[in-house]
């Protein structure tokens, strides 16, 4: 089969899946569904390889291939195909989606079990899966706007899959309107290049592009920035993270692929994937990268002192994303799809054994409340600590080589970027101490209740479920989760796919040792050669300066985190206390939500009050109360405040109206 | 081309002036009382006490048959137009005319049959 | 004999949608009268959807072949048999929607379908008309009937007061769009639509307040028709009041009839004064986005939502209109139809949804559609996506269309007000879906009143229009290129 056919496959088998399931969700009976979705995954992932070995026996000049399944309209004006752009970045991603949503589907097989939505949950994640491989194949603005709509839509649809609890459905809402913000940031990036080159084709404006626009013209930097903002909502960059750390209300598996290894990377390769327009745009680069920067610290802050245990992981992936963002937007694109790869990994790794915890604590994710877990669940330790480890970047796991890569590559290019250097290893130290202050909570000290019903041989099951979050009492219906909870390393399909994912979060680095095999760099160079950043020489000096601070500073964090949670148990509430403003800052979260309330929130819902005092009351229950969609619903008991039903007030407004026509075209003339 | 628009305008205000003026005359002229009797504050008519008193209804058949003689009264009047110009159209009129005569009694026979005739 | 008789010379052909259409009015009326009940329930419908079907085939044999009848007063050209077909599945439709409601009863069945007739006829007119005596003859065809078609439901208040507030308010703006004729013929000095734009760019008539003003009075009433901010407010509560199938009726055909002929008006004669009027519809493109979204937000209503919308829809249609070039007609003539057949879509499911249930018009009611009628929670579906410009809908691609001419057309601003009006538009489309499809209705809700089949196929055909017309658009947007194409080369 030919290259395109192959690709044409990896959209193909998803798209069926989800179909079949959604159709048949009344007929499907036990685990069908579950083989069902994950079979048309790996299928995907297979046609995925296929296309890899097709592409790599052609010549490397013609790499960049586009396929046009169909002329979608071609006509007034309109020239919008569907097509798909397969090249070495588009089939690094899809083989990373495709295959750690392999794993995650055979995962989610024995976690969702006893969920009365089984089947709609796998319908859901083929989607999603679909979804997200259109967006990382579009091959022109057009569909990658629509991917890029469509996997915010699925994962809207996952994180309020327990539709029943009031948190879950509000994170979802909030997910979602963070995220329509930002899909309309691309719309609007996207119709300023398509304005500017009148071409909608990406390799076409890619082409188009440096004769339209000269270096930091205007008009491309603010579509850049716009499509920055697409790339910073979808990627839960600061200030549009807010929504990432809620989304945990998710089930874990939809944590694991949605909201670490998939989805949120998405900003990483529109910026990747823009790279061209981005470069022009020297003005919005640094921007991405400056925010990249802050987003990695400020996470990592927020990430020592959260309680949650999903939350600390959904902390811990925005500041890895920033990692990527500041790479890929100062130009280090090798390094930065090398991080996101083993990212993908080691922190889908990560959310699959703290889905076994939180199974073995009925539930509850607090980590105040955990602690003892290592003996009895040995496995589910192990895959933590390979996770820990590559995520501190401790040698020779894959997170060691990534993370020091972008380092390399910002300290090579020298300037200003030096900042940006001494960020990510003031990031690095922090990652490690939160990292293992989850684990060593978790897993050792005393063991909790739960842990030690389950060394006497039984799951721990609540009396009565309740939501963890706030406490509401649940049934086990449909909308909430099931009845039972499943341990991670007692169940095959589970433990297989946290073993297959820890072998590659141990050796994934061996792709790409600097000075021993730079494969990932060669495997993109197509994509990327016409960058002028893109394979710099490397400073063999600085390669192994930075390596060695990276470890150390890893082991360093580790060792404080052992002293301060292990060692000498106590110390934290005396830190706390010592220092208690930082504290306060980082433990609300740098007061983002109560910012964006203050700035944006407030003044809508203030004007809102004051058309609803003047001009008519009409009572819309809880329309000023917090969150993005109060501001819309202000404006809206505005708007139809004018609506008194008096015909007079009508009768009269079409005059006044036809009145201030009449007036502006007489002032016209 | 404002100019144009000066007669309108003197118009306009010569109409202000002489119905504010007549409105006001009564008041200036007339004997003047401060009792507001009844017959003044009455409708005028013709000088008489009125008949008819506030609230009185008319039977919905009235005002169907009067609207219907209206209607069809007024219909008959685009023959007019007709007749002067018959000459000139000739027998085409004479068509035209009897397909307008043909859809009023379509109309008269549907009010016929809906009742809309009987005095109920 | 025959030979004889010295006649005008009639274009039978080009003429024959009208005189089909009145005949069956007529025919329509009478055929309300006789035999029994049990004849009359499926005689009159009957003959008006025969009716319907002859007008439609006499209309498509006109595409291509543009022509101007009766004195130049018409106007029969692509233009016209695209709208003229949109009004008349319209008119057809919101006959096979009110086949089961009982409330024409009250005042007859032959009524209720030759008003609905009548209005489509004022219809073809309007959108056909040459004339500046035309327009106001097809407008005017056009509303009574409506009034009355609102104030069917005798027995329910909220539908005689709809009819009654259409009918007072209605005739504000009626006047309004006389008044702005008569000053654009006393500028012009001419009534006929050709001869008015030769006048205005032979004597350079631009700079008359005159035709300024009469121009803006213009714009003024058939915004009022199609509902356009500031001049939309009498829409919620006569959409809401009225009998559904008339406000399906409303909210396709009306809004296609007023677009229609605003368009022939603004970019026929006017088209040399494009620097003035673009302004203008511009902002009233805006204000009708904004008004129209955030009212549509929180609305518990569906019917009062579906107003809103409407109100939001006209605001994009008209950005097709602001750039006046074959580009931009071409994208709202294709937008229209779309949006057409989504609002056709997401009535029928209200209706039946009314039908089956008590509070079906409420947003209440549709909880727990998804699992009680998947079918129409289906359709129901497809059209807020659609309407809220989501692929793979027709409504992305027209609204897609709408924004590239736009952007291409030097309104920069305007396709960003769209994008922005779209992304409020969410709230509340994706609100019904999300309503539908997870919560919970009482589930002890059995429907009492069998399900109409006729009804579901409706929404189901109108959903799978609304699919093809987002997958395959190339077809149909060349179509509406043609139509765009006769508007801007026939003046």
């Amino acid at each position: 089969m030919s290259l395109t056919t192959y690709s044409w496959l990896v959209l193909a088998f998803p798209l069926t899946g989800s179909i079949i399931l959604g159709l048949g969700h009344k007929v499907l009976k036990g685990k069908t569904a579950g083989a069902i979705g994950t079979s048309a995954i790996l299928l995907s992932f297979l046609s995925g390889l296929g296309a890899l070995r097709s592409l790599q026996s052609r010549p490397e000049e013609s790499r960049q291939v586009v396929s046009s399944l169909w002329t979608y309209a071609q006509t007034g004006g309109l020239d919008v195909q569907f097509s798909i752009l397969v090249d070495p970045l588009s089939l690094l991603m899809v083989l990373v989606v495709a295959g750690v949503s392999t794993l995650i589907h055979l995962y989610s097989v024995a976690y969702i079990a006893s969920d009365e939505g089984y089947v709609r949950f796998f319908a859901y994640l083929n989607f999603f899966v679909f979804s997200m491989l259109m967006l990382v194949l579009a091959g022109n603005l057009i569909l990658l706007a629509v991917g890029w709509g469509l996997v915010g839509a699925a994962s809207y649809l996952l994180i309020s899959f327990w539709y029943r609890r009031n948190t879950a459905t509000k994170a979802g809402i909030k997910a979602f309107v963070i995220n329509v913000v930002g899909d309309v940031g691309i719309v609007l990036g996207a119709i300023v290049i398509i304005q500017g080159t009148g071409a909608v084709d990406l390799l076409t404006v890619f082409a188009k592009a440096p004769q339209v626009w000269h270096t930091n013209d205007p008009q491309i930097v603010v579509g850049c920035l716009l499509l920055l903002v697409g790339a910073f909502a979808k990627s839960a960059q600061v200030p549009f993270h807010t929504w990432l750390p809620d989304a945990m209300e998710g089930p874990t598996p939809v944590s694991a692929l949605i909201h670490a290894a998939t989805m949120v990377t998405a900003g990483v390769y529109l910026i990747a994937r823009m790279h061209p327009l981005f470069q022009i745009a020297t003005t919005a680069s640094d921007v991405g990268a400056i925010g990249g920067a802050v987003t990695l610290l400020v996470a990592a802050t927020i990430g020592l002192v959260v309680t949650d245990l999903k939350r600390v992981i959904a902390y811990s992936t925005m500041s890895q994303i920033g990692y990527m963002i500041m790479a890929v937007s100062a130009g280090v694109y090798g390094a930065g799809l090398f991080h996101l790869m083993t990212h993908a990994f080691f922190k889908a790794l990560l959310f699959m054994a703290a889905g076994s915890v939180i199974g073995a604590m009925a539930g509850e994710q607090n980590l105040d409340r955990m602690g003892g877990f290592r003996k009895v669940m040995p496995i589910t330790y192990g895959c933590f600590i390979v996770g820990g480890l590559a995520l501190s970047g401790i040698p020779p796991f894959s997170g060691f080589f990534s993370k020091d890569d972008i380092l390399l590559g910002l300290g090579t290019q020298g300037g200003w970027y030096w900042a940006l250097y001494v960020a990510g290893y003031v990031g690095a130290l922090m990652t490690a101490i939160y990292t293992f202050r989850m684990i060593f909570r978790a897993f050792h000290g005393e063991p909790c209740e739960e842990a030690q019903s389950l060394a006497d041989g039984r799951l721990f099951h609540a009396a009565e479920h309740r939501n963890p979050g706030d406490g509401t009492l649940e049934d086990t219906g449909v909308g909430y989760p099931g009845a039972k909870h499943h341990i991670a390393e007692r169940s095959p399909s589970m433990s297989i796919s946290m073993g297959v994912l820890a072998i590659l979060a141990t050796i994934g680095g061996v792709i790409q040792l600097p000075k021993v095999t730079n494969t990932l760099d060669h495997f993109l160079h197509p994509t990327f050669s016409d960058s002028p950043k893109f394979g710099l020489a490397i400073d063999y000096n600085l390669m192994a300066i930075g390596m060695v601070i990276g470890a150390v500073l890893g082991l360093l964090g580790i060792y404080i985190a052992w002293m301060i949670w292990v060692k000498k148990p106590g110390t934290s509430a005396r830190i706390q206390a010592r220092f208690a403003l930082p504290y306060k800052l980082f433990s609300n979260k740098w007061y983002f939500d109560e910012i964006i309330a203050f700035l944006i929130v407030r003044p809508f819902a203030a004007a809102g009050r004051f058309f609803q005092r003047t001009v008519e009351r009409v009572v819309v229950d809880g329309a000023i109360t917090a969150g993005p969609i109060s501001i819309a619903r202000a404006s809206s008991a505005a708007v139809r405040s004018w609506q008194s039903g008096m015909l007079r007030a009508y009768a009269a407004a079409v005059i006044v109206g036809a009145a201030l026509l009449v007036l502006y075209l007489m002032l016209q003339a | 081309m404002l100019n144009s628009y000066l007669p309108a305008i003197v118009f306009l205000l010569l109409g202000g002036v002489v119905g504010t003026a007549f409105a006001l005359m009564n008041g200036i002229f007339g004997p003047k009382t401060n009792r507001r009797s009844a017959s003044k504050t009455s409708p005028y008519e013709c000088g008489l006490p009125s008949d008819v008193q506030q609230g009185f209804r008319f039977g919905i058949s009235f005002y169907m048959i009067a609207m219907l003689f209206i209607l069809f009264d007024i219909e008959v009047i685009f023959l007019y137009p007709i007749a002067v110009k018959l000459k000139e159209f000739g027998a085409f009129a004479l068509v035209e005319t009897s397909i307008f005569v043909a859809l009023l009694f379509v109309g008269f026979g549907y009010v016929w049959r809906r009742g809309a005739l009987s005095w109920r | 004999m025959i030979a004889a008789i010295k006649a005008p010379l009639i274009d039978w052909s080009a003429l024959a949608p009208f005189t089909s259409l009145t005949v069956g009015a007529v025919v329509v009326l009478i055929a309300g009268l006789v035999g029994s009940a049990r004849l009359r329930s499926w005689l009159v419908p009957g003959l008006a959807l025969v009716t319907l079907a002859v007008t439609a085939v006499e209309l498509l044999s006109r595409w291509n072949h543009p022509k101007v009848i009766v004195s130049e007063a018409l106007r029969v050209d692509n233009l016209t048999v695209t709208l003229g077909l949109l009004c008349v599945g319209a008119a057809a439709f919101a006959v096979i929607l009110s086949l089961r409601s009982d409330t024409e009863e009250g005042v007859g069945r032959g009524e209720y379908h030759s008003l609905l007739l009548f209005t489509t006829i004022g219809m073809l007119i309007l959108i056909a008309a040459n004339d500046l005596v035309t327009i106001f003859v097809g407008l005017e065809l056009l509303s009574i009937p409506l009034y009355v078609l609102c104030a069917t439901e005798l027995r329910r208040e909220h539908s005689l007061e709809a009819g009654l507030k259409y009918l007072i308010v209605g005739s504000v703006g009626s006047a309004t769009l006389l008044y702005g004729l008569a000053l654009i013929y006393g500028a012009t000095g001419s009534t006929s639509l050709p001869k008015i734009g030769v006048a205005i760019s032979d004597t350079g008539a631009l700079t008359d307040p005159l035709l300024l003003a009469g121009m803006a009075l213009a714009i003024a009433g058939l915004s009022f028709k199609a509902s356009a901010a500031p001049f939309h407010q009498w829409t919620p509560d006569v959409y809401e009041g009225a009998p559904t199938p008339v406000t399906t009726f409303m909210a396709t055909a009306t809004k296609a009839a007023a677009l229609g002929i605003l368009l022939r008006i603004l970019v026929g004669p006017l088209l040399p004064a494009v620097d003035d009027w673009a302004p203008v519809i511009a902002v009233i493109a805006t204000l009708s986005i904004v008004v129209g979204n955030f009212g549509a937000l929180g609305q518990d209503s569906l019917k009062r939502m579906l107003a809103w919308s409407s109100v939001a829809q006209v605001g994009y249609l008209l950005a097709g209109l602001v750039v006046a070039t074959s580009l931009g007609i071409g994208a709202l003539v294709f937008y229209l139809v779309v949006y057409a057949v989504m609002t056709l879509a997401a009535f029928a499911v209200v209706i039946e949804n009314e039908r089956t249930s008590d509070d079906g018009e409420r947003l209440s009611g549709f909880a727990g559609l998804g699992r009680r009628r998947p079918w129409l929670a289906g359709a129901m579906t497809v059209s807020m996506l659609s309407l809220a410009g989501l692929p793979p809908t027709g409504g992305f691609i027209g609204k897609l269309a709408i924004i590239n001419a736009d952007a291409s057309g030097g309104w920069m601003w305007l396709a960003i007000v769209l994008v922005l009006g779209s992304l409020v538009s969410l709230g509340y489309y994706l609100r019904v879906i999300a309503t539908m499809w997870m919560t919970e209705g009482s589930a002890e809700k059995t429907p009492v009143v069998k399900q109409a089949r006729e009804i579901v196929a409706v929404a189901l055909l109108a959903a799978a229009v609304t699919i093809a017309a987002g997958v395959l658009p190339s077809w149909p947007l060349e179509r509406a290129q043609d139509v765009g194409q006769t508007v801007i080369s026939s003046r």
